[in-house]
């Protein structure tokens, strides 16, 4: 298992678009992956449920990832964090 | 081969909504049909057309109705039409098209359960 802190950079946070770029690398991988922020708990495969968090620019997410793939799921995740969502704002 | 998906609504709020879940996603999983029902369409010409409709978008899996409001038109039409794997919901937000679109490969039911879920889940206090 593996766990980690991720800053959300991009200036309109964790918005639809974002999220569904991050359950379409969730679903690359077989590992389970838990996003929480504050009190709310999230499946990193469900955009409603990451939409939930409701995470604005500067939120930091606890991401948690289990299962065989969790270092290469992690690194995609982690990337595509800090490359802002691939947004240029 | 996904669930076929038949979106019936009053005026053209089912197109805007199907529109901005497959930007969200930056594609469309499914095969989608719209049907809008304004004040001068005659409900039994609609749901003939929701006929054809359900039996063109069935490519073995079924088809999934997302109507707006329960006892208006677009759902009565909803309601009326006939197919052997066809199931309806009502109470079409934006928050139920994307939770439908996050689950392409789910069957009917499951899908059908993923479409409430989503809807509910986007109501809250903020």
């Amino acid at each position: 298992m593996i766990t980690k802190d991720l800053h959300v950079l991009n200036k309109l946070g964790l918005h639809a678009r974002a999220a569904a770029k991050l359950v379409f690398i969730a679903n690359k991988f077989v590992s389970d992956i838990t996003l929480v922020k504050d009190d709310k708990q999230a499946d990193a495969r469900s955009i409603m449920k990451i939409l939930m968090l409701s995470a604005s620019r500067d939120s930091i997410i606890n991401i948690t990832v289990e299962g065989n793939d969790e270092i290469q799921a992690m690194n995609s995740i982690e990337k595509l964090f800090q490359n802002k969502f691939d947004e240029d704002l | 081969m996904n669930v076929g998906i038949l979106i019936i609504t009053h005026s053209d709020i089912g197109k805007q909504m199907l529109l901005t879940a497959t930007s969200v996603y930056g594609n469309n999983p499914f095969r989608v049909e719209l049907l809008s029902v304004d004040n001068y369409d005659q409900p039994n010409d609609v749901i003939q057309l929701g006929q054809k409709y359900v039996n063109f978008l069935d490519e073995g899996k079924g088809v999934l109705v997302l109507t707006d409001i329960i006892g208006t038109t677009p759902s009565n039409i909803a309601k009326s039409i006939k197919h052997q794997k066809i199931r309806v919901v009502a109470g079409l937000n934006l928050s139920m098209i994307l939770n439908v679109f996050n689950y392409p490969k789910y069957s009917l039911e499951n899908l059908a359960e993923k479409a409430i879920e989503g809807g509910i889940d986007g109501i809250m206090n903020l």
